[in-house]
């Protein structure tokens, strides 16, 4: 009887085994809800905009529903790590996303693009950049999400009131000739410092160096991992056989840890910089703000400078764009440099439909655009979803050049806690807009859509590890929080200037302790890494 | 006489110092969360608000509905919690303090291994969702961390103090030990035993992380889950302001409704106290023996 | 008499037993059974292959600890800042002030002390360190201020590590104290007062009586918190070390332990590394808690734990 039992259960297993094996392709007649996890955030009205939009896709993808819900992202880790079925996930820049792929939480998506979505597989080939950076050896880990960033340039931003201290020509001219920042051009800017000094006119609230320092001092570089972990690995983007080194301790990081002892010294660096927010920071009164990121709203032709106005249409301050597109390259892939994503979990229990509607999404259809805009705004005032429900979450403007502007209901450029829906309340827009969709909001330039398209995978100087990514996290996270400790510790004493003269000695401690903490086998890894990639293409 | 008074007179000088050392922060936290974002952005933290304002709060309380409930969850659990691990802990707390008991070391260091060890935030979220079905339910609030190694240690110690004697006597009377333990040894140790309610109050109301690990339904959240659901709202609304270059994102309250949020979060068990304080004066203690 | 001695062993002991089985039943649920997990700190646990697929990997994840350049300086502040809140916050300043609350005799001005004393218990750490700028803020910080009126240069407080250690520990006691001592304070409740009135009648001063029958009552409930917080000696929480000193950089010398040491740089729920720390800290903790009842049972047997 026992050997009886026995086999029934191989065979019962065996079947079992052989069942689960085949791959039922999904022709869409099974009723099916999509667990979507949209973010960290809960969004006011989200039951009854999910309602309508349920509605709505029903029409363009049979049996299908969604249900959103949003978790904090050690919420989200741990459900992972019981196994519950999620299907589509937010994923970015609040996550740590590089590790989550290493950790195998997402599907790789290849074949299922290749079975069931067309249009994203029109959009990967059209946006590759946007794509690379979710790729990791050949694989795709989830679909990049549009964000109103069109390239990484520096720029050096200024006040406008303060605009005649600065010697605008001579810097501009001295960062479009070199494309790596020159002791130069803090000699430039600290005259600038100087002669707002003089002209007693200089304060320096909310000024930090911070974004100075990696926007600015690191020109002409390109970085191989992401700046805020490790030990800012980086190479020489115009160099013919780059070696991959630590931007620490560069010649141009040492200048300019020169330059911040000197300003913090003579008070230009706020003395309670290290305690300070960044966030206070704004271009229109702060002595100099830097950042590395254009946003497509105020591009424009000149690569000298942009403007920012205020309401009445003045100039309230000045950026200058210190890269021009000699100088500009397009590099390594930094993985979840991005910022948003979706993914699939592994543990999704409809991968293919949540394909299936993914590539609805970024189908680029009239109707499917519709829905889009459902998700990323709400409802429009005129819409027939606001007469059923009873409120609506914006306006829509038409402007004279054709654009769209939305207007949130009852806006105001201020939202305060009595404003239900100042223009981001009601805003999943990073959770999913694809880049194919406009953006309804300023109307996507034409522009933008063809750097991203058009200029940055063609025109762009390709460095020589173009889309290169060691992805370190997978075998070395540990030597890499170790380096990430030791410039966590360091790096803001040298770059906010608060060692005074005492600033070589720490670079001397802080040299030591990279060392210690095996920066250089790192190194002859990754450039190792660098030479087989090299080789192979 | 005055030899007698001046000390008296010197300690309470002394704990007037001490209480307003204790207050006075409280006291800034509060004047910081009736100032306004912007204020606090350009003049940094000050103690007297230069523009008095309501905004902090008025976030808070934006969705009542939902707020209520969460007080209502917290409240429900911050009670009905300590309440049961008071029986959970006390009556194994009880038996370790009975010399009688052959197996106490045995079970005391039973207990003190849960102290020292645990299997971590994965297991532990295994079992209670997938083996035991407690996620997204009334009873996860109910249920977590009832037995408590500390607890149990403390009622230990504090039934050991009680008099032996008091406890031989109902013995003779043929008493059981459940009736020891209710008649005797609880009335007798109402300090500790108010002191862990209160504990178990206060930790219940600072509760968030079940909710945020196994609650996905909106009406089981607890109040401070909610409350940091507010915050990283606020953070949310400024990201995205941030993001597509608006101004005005940092005028949201974020500063000062994590002010706003301490306040609103004390001040109820700070009202509480007084309540529990009735247990804490002298002269509770003495008595039975005298019978 | 005799009728008590005949009750065989097993049914004395029953209700003991019967007593303690809801908790008994209640860890072996939820404290025993997850303890099997605690395995994944040997292994490179990846969420994808579970906790029994993952790869073993043996003593790696504690290597990240030890190994490290600093892991000396964190120990030493794990240890030391834990110790003084022992011994300076939980058991000296708390029985201080316990003893000075049981000398109160007014009920109302009872009531409005131990409130007081308890409000800064509840204030978040974040409102903490922001009120603490105000003190502190190199510029216009009070202390500053208060410093060149009487014409001393204002102190970097936010980076000057040197200051630290007693502004921590400053700010424990303040926040905790108040609270620890309520549970000294009950020990002192159970006291008899017979014995204070033998004591008037020997002709006792206040100072030898409070030495001689306040302090002595306090003992049990001061060994049962060294053991209790020995055990947990290797873990401390983040926030006094890294919301406090602003995060300044600066700082990190003196205010740098295991648990920011992790959290500055594995930016990731690395559970493996966790589970790995959690367990040292475990081990270390059970060596002192069994040291230190071994020797509060030399000194003092029936304080002991066991």
């Amino acid at each position: 009887m026992k050997k009886v039992i026995c086999i029934l259960i191989c065979i019962l297993f065996t079947v079992g085994i052989f069942s689960g094996c085949e791959k039922k392709k999904d022709d869409g007649s099974a009723q099916v809800t999509l667990r979507w996890m949209t973010g960290w955030a809960e969004q006011k009205d989200r039951e009854i905009v999910q309602e309508y939009f349920n509605e709505k896709l029903a029409k363009l993808l049979p049996n299908t529903k969604v249900e959103m819900f949003h978790l904090d992202d050690a919420a989200f880790a741990l459900k992972m790590a019981a196994k519950e079925k999620i299907d589509i996930t937010w994923t970015g820049y609040s996550h740590d996303f590089p590790t989550e792929i290493s950790n195998g939480y997402f599907l790789e998506l290849n074949d299922l693009i290749d079975e069931y979505a067309p249009a994203v597989k029109e959009e990967w080939e059209s946006y590759s950049d946007a794509y690379a950076s979710a790729t990791v050896d050949g694989n795709l880990y989830a679909l990049p999400i549009q964000q109103p960033i069109v390239h990484q340039t520096s720029f050096f931003q200024i006040p406008a009131k303060y605009n005649e201290y600065l010697d605008s020509d001579a810097l501009l001219a001295e960062c479009h000739n070199n494309y790596k920042t020159t002791e130069k051009v803090w000699q430039i800017i600290d005259e600038y410092f100087h002669n707002l000094i003089n002209a007693g006119i200089f304060d320096n609230t909310g000024f930090y160096t911070s974004k100075i320092f990696s926007s600015i001092a690191t020109r002409g570089y390109d970085f191989v991992e992401s700046s805020e972990s490790g030990g800012w690995l980086c190479y020489d983007a115009h160099a013919e056989n780059p070696e991959i080194v630590s931007f620490c301790t560069t010649e141009e990081a040492k200048t300019f840890y020169k330059y911040a002892a000197k300003w913090y010294k003579e008070g230009i660096i706020p003395l309670d910089i290290l305690t300070g927010s960044e966030t206070t920071a704004s271009g229109a009164s702060t002595v100099a703000i830097s950042s590395k990121s254009e946003s497509w709203y105020n591009v424009d032709e000149e690569r000298g400078v942009r403007y920012e106005y205020d309401e009445n249409g003045e100039i309230k301050s000045y950026i200058y764009l210190l890269d021009d597109y000699d100088n500009l390259f397009t590099g390594s892939t930094i993985i979840g440099s991005m910022r948003t994503y979706n993914a699939i979990p592994f543990t999704a229990e409809n991968p293919e439909r949540a394909m299936m509607f993914l590539n609805l999404l970024r189908s680029n259809t009239e109707e499917s655009n519709e829905l889009v805009n459902i998700l990323c705004y709400g409802f429009e005032e005129s819409s027939d979803a606001a007469q059923k429900y009873g409120t609506y979450h914006y306006t829509l403007e038409e402007k004279e050049d054709g654009d769209h502007v939305a207007h949130g209901k009852g806006y105001v450029i201020q939202p305060d806690a009595s404003s239900d829906y100042g223009m981001p309340h009601w805003k999943l827009t990073n959770a999913f807009l694809p880049y194919r969709t406009p953006n309804i909001l300023d109307g996507q330039k034409e522009w933008a859509k063809d750097y991203l398209t058009n200029v940055v995978p063609n025109e762009l100087y390709k460095t020589k590890l173009y889309h290169f990514t060691p992805n370190l996290a997978e075998d070395y996270s540990f030597e890499l929080a170790q380096l990430s400790q030791v410039t966590g510790e360091y790096l803001e004493l040298l770059y906010d200037g608060a060692m005074g003269d005492k600033w070589e000695d720490t670079y001397a401690e802080f040299e030591g302790k990279l060392k210690a903490a095996g920066i250089e086998n790192i190194l002859t890894v990754v450039n190792e890494k660098a030479q087989e990639y090299m080789k192979e293409n | 006489m005055k030899k007698i008074k001046f000390p008296r007179v010197m300690l309470h000088t002394v704990f007037i110092i001490l209480c307003v050392i204790f207050i006075i922060p409280m006291f800034i936290a509060v004047m910081i969360s009736f100032s306004t974002e912007s204020d606090i952005i350009t003049y940094g933290y000050s103690i007297i608000p230069r523009n008095f304002s309501l905004e902090a709060y008025k976030i808070i309380i934006q969705d009542s509905a939902s707020l209520l409930k969460a007080y209502g969850i917290t409240i429900l659990s911050a009670t009905v919690s300590p309440f049961l691990s008071l029986i959970f802990n006390g009556t194994i707390a009880y038996s370790i303090s009975r010399p009688e008991f052959k197996a106490r070391k045995i079970v005391t260091i039973y207990i003190l291994i849960t102290m020292l060890f645990g299997g971590g935030l994965i297991p532990s979220y295994i079992l209670n969702t997938q083996v035991y079905g407690l996620g997204n339910t009334i009873w996860v609030h109910l249920i977590l961390g009832l037995v408590s190694g500390s607890n149990i240690i403390l009622f230990r110690v504090s039934f050991s103090q009680i008099p032996k004697s008091l406890i031989e006597s109902a013995d003779i009377d043929g008493a059981n030990q459940a009736q020891i333990l209710l008649h005797i040894i609880i009335p007798m140790s109402k300090p500790i035993v108010s002191m862990i309610f209160f504990t178990g109050f206060i930790g219940g109301w600072n509760s968030y992380a079940t909710s945020m690990y196994y609650i996905s339904d909106k009406n089981l959240y607890q109040l401070q889950y909610y409350l940091k659901n507010v915050i990283s709202n606020s953070e949310f609304i400024r990201q995205s302001f941030a993001e597509f270059g608006l101004k005005g994102g940092e005028d949201i309250p974020f500063q000062t409704l994590k002010f706003a949020i301490c306040v609103a979060s004390s001040l109820p068990i700070l009202m509480m106290f007084p309540y529990i304080q009735k247990f804490f004066s002298k002269g509770i203690a003495a008595g039975s023996l005298k019978e | 008499m005799s009728s008590l001695k005949k009750k065989s062993g097993f049914l004395r002991q029953l209700p003991y037993w019967l007593l303690a089985l809801p908790a008994i039943i209640y860890l072996l649920m939820f404290n025993y059974a997850p303890m099997f997990g605690a395995i994944i700190a040997f292994k490179d646990y990846k969420v994808r292959d579970g906790i029994f697929g993952s790869e073993w990997v043996g003593l790696r994840n504690f290597k990240y600890f030890f190994s490290s350049v600093d892991a000396p300086r964190i120990l030493r502040n794990t240890v030391l800042y834990n110790l003084a809140f022992i011994f300076i916050t939980k058991i000296l300043v708390a029985a201080i002030f316990a003893l000075m609350m049981y000398e109160i005799n007014s009920k109302l001005a009872a009531k409005v002390y131990q409130t007081s004393m308890l409000i800064p218990h509840f204030m978040s750490y974040v409102v903490i360190s922001a009120v603490l700028m105000i003190f502190l803020n190199p510029t216009s910080g009070m202390f500053n201020v208060i410093r060149q009126q009487f014409g001393l240069e204002g102190i970097m407080w936010y980076s000057e590590p040197k200051y630290w250690p007693f502004i921590i520990v400053f700010v424990n006691t303040w926040k905790d104290a108040g609270f620890a001592s309520l549970y000294l304070y009950s020990s002192l409740l159970a006291i008899d007062s017979s014995l204070f009135e033998a004591a008037d009648l020997d002709g006792a001063g206040k100072l030898r009586k409070i030495w001689h029958i306040s302090v002595p009552a306090l003992i049990p409930m001061i060994c049962i918190i060294i053991i209790n917080s020995l055990g947990s000696i290797m873990s401390s929480g983040i926030d006094l070390f890294l919301t406090v000193p602003l995060e300044s950089t600066a700082l990190i010398p003196t205010t740098d332990v295991i648990a920011t040491y992790t959290y500055r740089g594995l930016k990731s729920s690395n559970y493996s590394y966790t589970s790995a720390v959690g367990l040292f800290q475990g081990v270390v903790g059970l060596i002192l808690v069994l040291t230190s009842n071994g020797i509060i049972r030399k000194v003092n047997p029936e304080n002991a734990m066991f």
